[in-house]
């Protein structure tokens, strides 16, 4: 589904990803970790398209395509979807305008016809319970006013609503007390399906005891320097990122 | 500077002054008063760009032209230009109130709505001291003459002009829509520029309640001068809210002061939409003259094409205990300018005063500008007083957020861009106004947001 | 002492070529007249520069408790690309000294950055106002300014004046401008009096941690000598 091919990006003039490779396939659950600053943001945002990252070398193919070549709204309407680490807070623009204009605009690239009112209100209303989001939700504006907790399970309900192909997850445990991050977690247990991908991006392993990965990647220094399956995160929990870094200069 | 440059404001002066001298103006009080008022506008003319009030607003095409009051028209209603059931409606035409347009009598129980000539005809004495009690060119007056010239050149040719009464203890609920409409015979259309001077006077008693609205239409043809004169004086804990809805068509010219007298508690609301005109200012100048007065203003300019729309605002703080805040924004496209000037004055002895001003703008290309001047002027010392303005684009994080959920670019540009005017319109208390405007504000920005892309 | 005025009319200009820095200090403690505004200094003074070269950067500060009337506004003209311009100040009139001064701040070059940090202070009949311009002209792509004004009031005499003027003619730009002004705050003072402090020592304290973010930008021994000018400057202004 996504390849990922020695992967080159510069901001502001400065190296980030430095060579990257990976490779996601369709059900498949992957979590990125590694140290503040090793890039992990980085390679979300790239993924999903913002402005201020150059790409100095390498492909992203995603379904036979070059990823890099659309825009953001063109990877989203062809099932990109990235979860931020910090949602905006949009005053004066609703929540659920927002979400209908974006499942429009998806369904509308699929071929298919645009929700009616009615309906899109029933889908919100059963997502909303998933998410265990308050009935006020619907008349806020897009993450005004909510607290961390509520901002991130904003950002599940867009997921389950939207129903990306690959779903990009940015520091999406960062903020959350044990009782939001269960919540989240359900949320993002719930979306998994053979014909979809996610990619978490975190700090700690913390999240991964919610979400069990298929495979655990890490990065470090702009490039993933080891990769393995769930047991991978628990090592690095008990010995740190030192001993990754040591590892990958010695080899 | 040429020598016909020089002359031009000379001869715009002997314009008016040829111009009064053909109307007979009567030799009683009021004629006396309209005589005093073009004496001071000929005295001082035209302000120019060095008077700081107006450094950013050049009236040069105002003063080349040769207004002429228009005559009085006949029209049927124009539903299309105005707001239905935005409450008990009041029309204008060319300046000139027209009855059969209008809400019908009875009036609602406490208030009185009459003409200026009306009102002068029952009661000239009353009238007289009423208007030389509000002159605030006299001596004596300490508030701002930012827009006197404009003042006096309607006291001198307002013909025409409404009352409202509102007396102590209503509380009036149903809004008053005045809509000021221009309408020129197809005779008249080449036959130069016409002006209209209308006089607007509202006098809520103590503790009493109103909302006015104002509204400002057109007719595309014709090359006009509003030059409007709006008074409110606010008796002791009165409540009083005024939406001001300037959509004047693209060749004219729209020229507003709004006089505020606020006495102890008494409490003063307004929305300001300036959308319409070639070259607009609305010169809003309040004087918090008892403890407890408040005055809350806010309001969007958004100019667009070659549009230049000037707000000035100017809050005394004549009282101890008073209170003001001001939010003002501005969205600049095309080649089109925006001016925001707020001064907010703390008199000597004035303590315990609470003062909140921002304006944020937005400028959407490169061809258009925006100025921004808010002042504080501080003469005593308990005060809390703070002032923020920007002037920035649409935020980028913001617009990647909605391209990333699937979102166009231009049409999350135009959302943004009604979002950033949505905190001003959603204040807006009347229903049918507020969607009234929505919909104007989002055809606007639709296409404004569609320049970009 | 003298009861007529002199004056002091000095011209700085500076210029900084490419990758250049100039870092300009003053303090100034010009003779304010008497505690009934008789005699004293007539300040006039321009300052301006410009950055002409790419990332050149000027900045002003200023410490202006002294003369009777100071008129004075250092300014920089933006011309290269990333250039930056800043300017500084702490202004006190105390008794019934006049301090008139503020910034301007000119961006023609490409991702050219101004800050413009004022504090006032006004104490007896003294008159301070800030008077700056920010002018963004449109070649000036991506340019960006900040400017935090603050001004705090000790007596019921004195005033305090804010004229800002925002000129943006680009897109791209990013002018953002803040202001407050405020009284010298009651529960501040009591906080250290009740902790033993004297009210002058507390008021310059306060005073001094007012004017944290300008002297800051001094070199160490002038901005030891700025803390004791203001202290002598408002002498007696509290009591």
């Amino acid at each position: 589904m996504l390849s990922i091919r020695n992967l080159k990006v510069t901001v502001a003039g400065k190296q980030v990803l430095n060579g990257l490779n990976l490779d996601v396939k369709a059900g498949e659950v992957h979590a990125i970790m590694g140290p503040n600053g090793s890039g992990k943001s980085t390679l979300a945002q790239v993924l999903a398209g913002r402005d201020g990252y150059e790409v100095t070398a390498g492909t992203v193919t995603y379904q036979d395509r070059d990823l890099l070549a659309l825009a953001p709204e063109e990877r989203a309407r062809e099932g990109v979807f990235l979860a931020f680490q910090y949602p905006v807070e949009i005053p004066g623009v609703n929540n659920v305008y927002l979400l209908k204009a974006g499942l429009n605009a998806i369904r509308k690239h699929r071929g298919e016809a645009e929700v009616d009112a009615f309906e899109f209100l029933t889908l919100v209303r059963e997502k909303m319970q998933l998410m265990q989001m308050n009935e006020s939700f619907l008349n806020r504006a897009v993450n005004e006013g909510f607290s961390g907790g509520e901002k991130k399970r904003n950002e599940i309900l867009q997921m389950a609503i939207l129903e990306p192909t690959l779903a990009l997850l940015d520091e999406t445990d960062s903020g959350l007390d044990i009782d939001a991050l269960r919540v989240v977690s359900n949320g993002v247990n719930s979306l998994r399906r053979a014909d979809r991908a996610i990619v978490m991006v975190t700090h700690y392993q913390r999240l991964l005891d919610y979400i069990q990965p298929d495979h655990v990647h890490v990065l470090t220094g702009g490039r993933i320097v080891m990769s393995g399956d769930k047991s991978l995160a628990l090592e690095l929990e008990k010995r740190g990122y030192d001993w990754v870094k040591e590892d990958s200069a010695a080899a | 500077m040429s020598l016909s440059a020089i002359n031009q404001p000379a001869a715009a002066l002997d314009h008016y002054r040829a111009l009064f001298a053909s109307r007979n103006v009567p030799d009683d009080a009021l004629g006396k008063l309209r005589r005093a008022s073009l004496e001071r506008f000929l005295a001082g003319g035209f302000p120019t760009q060095r008077d700081e009030a107006w450094k950013y607003t050049s009236l040069r095409r105002v003063e080349s032209r040769r207004f002429a009051p228009a005559d009085a028209m006949p029209i049927g209603a124009d539903e299309s230009q105005w707001i239905a059931d935005a409450g008990h409606r009041l029309v204008l035409v060319n300046g000139r109130y027209m009855p059969t347009l209008s809400t019908p009598a009875p009036q609602p129980p406490g208030v009185t709505i009459l003409t200026l000539a009306q009102w002068a005809s029952h009661s000239p004495t009353q009238v007289a001291d009423f208007l030389a009690r509000h002159d605030h060119a006299a001596p004596h007056a300490t508030p701002p003459t930012a827009n006197g010239a404009f003042e006096h050149l309607n006291g001198a040719f307002s013909d025409d002009g409404v009352v409202i009464d509102i007396a102590p203890n209503v509380q009036f609920e149903q809004p008053i829509y005045l809509v000021h409409q221009w309408c020129m015979p197809a005779s008249a259309r080449s036959a130069g520029s016409h002006m209209a001077n209308p006089r607007i006077i509202v006098r809520a008693g103590a503790h009493s309640e109103c909302s006015i609205i104002t509204h400002w239409v057109g007719d595309e043809t014709a090359e006009s001068l509003t030059n409007a004169w709006l008074t409110f004086d606010l008796g002791v804990g009165a409540r009083v809210s005024h939406l001001n809805l300037q959509e004047e068509p693209s060749r004219s010219f729209h020229i507003e002061t709004t006089r505020l007298q606020l006495a102890t508690n008494a409490h003063f609301g307004k929305h300001d939409f300036a959308l319409g005109s070639a070259l607009g200012r609305s010169g809003t100048l309040v004087t918090l003259g008892g403890p407890g007065a408040n005055v809350s203003l806010n309001g969007l300019f958004a100019p667009t094409g070659t549009q230049h729309l000037d707000t000035y605002v100017h809050i005394d703080h004549a009282a101890a205990h008073t209170t003001s805040q001001q939010d003002f924004r501005g969205i600049a496209a095309g080649r089109g300018r925006g001016i925001f000037n707020g001064k907010v004055v703390v008199q000597p002895g004035a303590q315990k005063i609470d003062a909140r001003q921002s304006n944020r703008n937005l400028l959407l290309s490169n061809t258009a500008e925006i100025d921004s001047r808010p002042e504080l002027e501080i003469y005593a010392h308990d005060v809390k007083c703070s002032h923020g303005a920007t002037t920035g684009q649409l935020d980028p994080v913001s617009l990647f957020y909605l391209r990333s959920r699937g979102l166009g670019e231009s049409e999350a540009r135009a959302l943004l861009i009604r979002a950033f005017a949505q905190s001003m319109l959603s204040t807006v208390q009347v229903g049918a106004v507020r969607e009234w405007l929505e919909a104007r504000v989002q055809r606007r920005f639709d296409l404004s947001a569609g320049e970009h892309s | 002492m003298r009861d007529e005025n002199q004056l002091h009319a000095a011209v700085v200009e500076l210029v900084a070529l490419e990758n250049a820095q100039i870092k300009y200090s003053t303090v100034q403690n010009w003779y304010p007249g008497d505690e009934n505004g008789r005699g004293g200094i007539y300040n006039f003074v321009t300052k301006r520069g410009e950055c002409r070269g790419a990332n050149s950067r000027i900045s002003w500060t200023q410490v202006e408790t002294g003369s009777a009337i100071t008129w004075k506004y250092p300014s920089c003209i933006l011309t290269g690309d990333n250039s930056v311009g800043e300017f500084y100040s702490v202004a006190v009139a105390n008794n019934y000294q006049q301090a008139d001064t503020g910034t301007k701040m000119i961006h023609i070059g490409r991702n050219t950055r101004s800050t413009i940090v004022s504090k006032g202070i006004s104490a007896g009949h003294g008159q301070n106002s800030y008077r700056g311009l920010v002018k963004i002209l449109p070649s000036a792509v991506d340019a960006r300014n900040y400017t935090q004004c603050d001004s705090l009031l000790m007596g019921a005499q004195c005033g305090a004046h804010t004229f800002p003027y925002m000129e943006v003619r680009t897109p791209t730009a990013i002018v953002e401008h803040e202001a407050t002004t405020s009284k010298i705050g009651d529960d501040q003072l009591f906080y250290c009096l009740s902790r033993g402090i004297s009210s002058e020592d507390a008021v310059n304290m306060i005073v001094n941690g007012f004017c944290k973010a300008v002297f800051k930008e001094l070199p160490m021994e002038f901005a030891v000598e700025a803390q004791n000018l203001l202290a002598v400057s408002l002498e007696g202004s509290v009591g």
